[in-house]
Formats: C-alpha cells, sequence, structure tokens
C-alpha cells in the first residue's frame, strides 16, 4: 500500500502542476486577448465553461485523493477500486466498443462532408487518420507486450 | 460460472463488502460473481477459495466448462 500511497502522492503533484499551468495559460490567453481573432460570445462562454470545469473536476480529485491519503481504509477502498478486475473489463469492452463506434461515426461523417465543405472534410479525415494510427500503434504496442 | 460464494459466505457470516475487502474487489464484482454474470480470474479464484480455506473446484464449479 505503500507504493500506492506514493503514487497518488505524485498524482497530487502533477495535478498540481497541471492546475497551474491551466491558470496560467488562461491568464496569458486573456492578456492576449485583443491581439487573437474577435470571437462570438458563445465560444468564449464555452472556452470559460470548460476552464472552470476542469479546474472544479482537478480540485475535486486532488481533494478526493488528499482525503484518501490520511485515512487508511479509504485509501484502500481507492486501490481496490482503481484495481478491481471487473471494473478493467468493463473499461476495456467500454473503450473498444467506444472506439469503434467512433470510427464507424467519423468515417461517415467524412463521406458525407466530402459532398458540401471541402475543409470539414479535410478535417474529419484528419481525425479518422489519427485515430486509426494511434488506435494501430496502440494494438501493435500490446501485441508485442502482452 | 455458477459458485459456491453466497453459501460460504453467509455460513462465515460475512457482507459482500467484507468479503471484496479482504480479496481486494469491490463490492459490485461480488454481487456479480454471487450472481454469475461475472467469471472471476485465476488469481481472484484463488484469493476467494484461499480465504474460506478451500480449493478453488470447491468453491466454483467447473462443470459446465468440463462439457464444453
Amino acid at each position: 500500500m505503500e507504493k500506492f500511497k506514493a503514487t497518488i502522492q505524485l498524482r497530487i503533484k502533477l495535478l498540481a502542476i497541471v492546475m497551474g499551468i491551466m491558470v496560467l495559460s488562461n491568464g496569458i490567453l486573456q492578456i492576449m486577448r485583443h491581439r487573437l481573432p474577435v470571437i462570438p460570445d458563445f465560444i468564449f462562454g464555452f472556452q470559460t465553461g470548460v476552464f472552470i470545469g476542469m479546474l472544479v473536476f482537478l480540485l475535486y480529485i486532488i481533494s478526493k485523493y488528499s482525503s484518501c491519503l490520511k485515512n487508511a481504509d479509504a485509501l484502500k477502498k481507492l486501490y481496490i477500486k482503481e484495481h478491481d478486475e471487473r471494473e478493467q473489463l468493463i473499461g476495456y469492452k467500454t473503450s473498444v466498443f467506444t472506439m469503434v463506434v467512433m470510427l464507424i461515426i467519423l468515417t461517415l461523417s467524412t463521406v458525407i462532408a466530402g459532398f458540401f465543405n471541402i475543409i470539414v472534410f479535410i478535417t474529419l479525415l484528419s481525425v479518422v487518420a489519427l485515430l486509426l494510427i494511434v488506435t494501430l500503434t496502440t494494438l501493435t504496442y500490446y501485441r508485442r507486450v502482452l | 460460472m455458477k459458485t459456491r460464494i453466497q453459501e460460504l459466505r453467509k455460513l462465515h457470516r460475512i457482507s459482500q463488502e467484507e468479503l471484496g475487502l479482504a480479496v481486494g474487489v469491490t463490492r459490485q464484482t461480488i454481487t456479480s460473481l454471487e450472481g454469475e454474470k461475472y467469471t472471476a480470474s485465476l488469481v481472484l479464484a484463488y484469493k476467494i477459495a484461499q480465504y474460506f480455506r478451500l480449493s478453488i473446484e470447491e468453491v466454483f464449479d467447473f462443470s459446465q466448462l468440463e462439457e464444453m
């Protein structure tokens, strides 16, 4: 359990660094906003919402990890939750199913977009290509490792 | 896969949560095992059998696998 405790401590530090980078990046972007192209209000609202949402989520995770570090039972429960074999199987199955559905939807969307807009078509095609490259690379890696 | 987990758990008067904590899985996994929805890995089957001081075959019913 000591190894897991060290992992949680490391995660807290990394999440704090991510939060710091996010706040810093947002600050720089806000200062430089007048130099950037003017964006519609709803996009600005979306960006702000994502930023605040991510910060709240990260704070929640950090506080959850911190409370687990103070309580041995909570730490063990967290360890079990993260290493539970059924949960892992559910995760694998969900990932594979989601990936296949995403690929099908994106490929069909790419074909349809080709009839209307070349920029959307190329963007979607790039996403499909990147998704396929990442999937095939991961597949090859795990076939060699496992 | 059929198991005797529920029967053994009641015999030892322990909850699903307690058994889960002892063998390192969640209560939901014990529920799934008892409900024959999920088949335990070899390691988990070993841990559960060890917990009840029985062999794996005494806890898990492999007869259906043999028929296949």
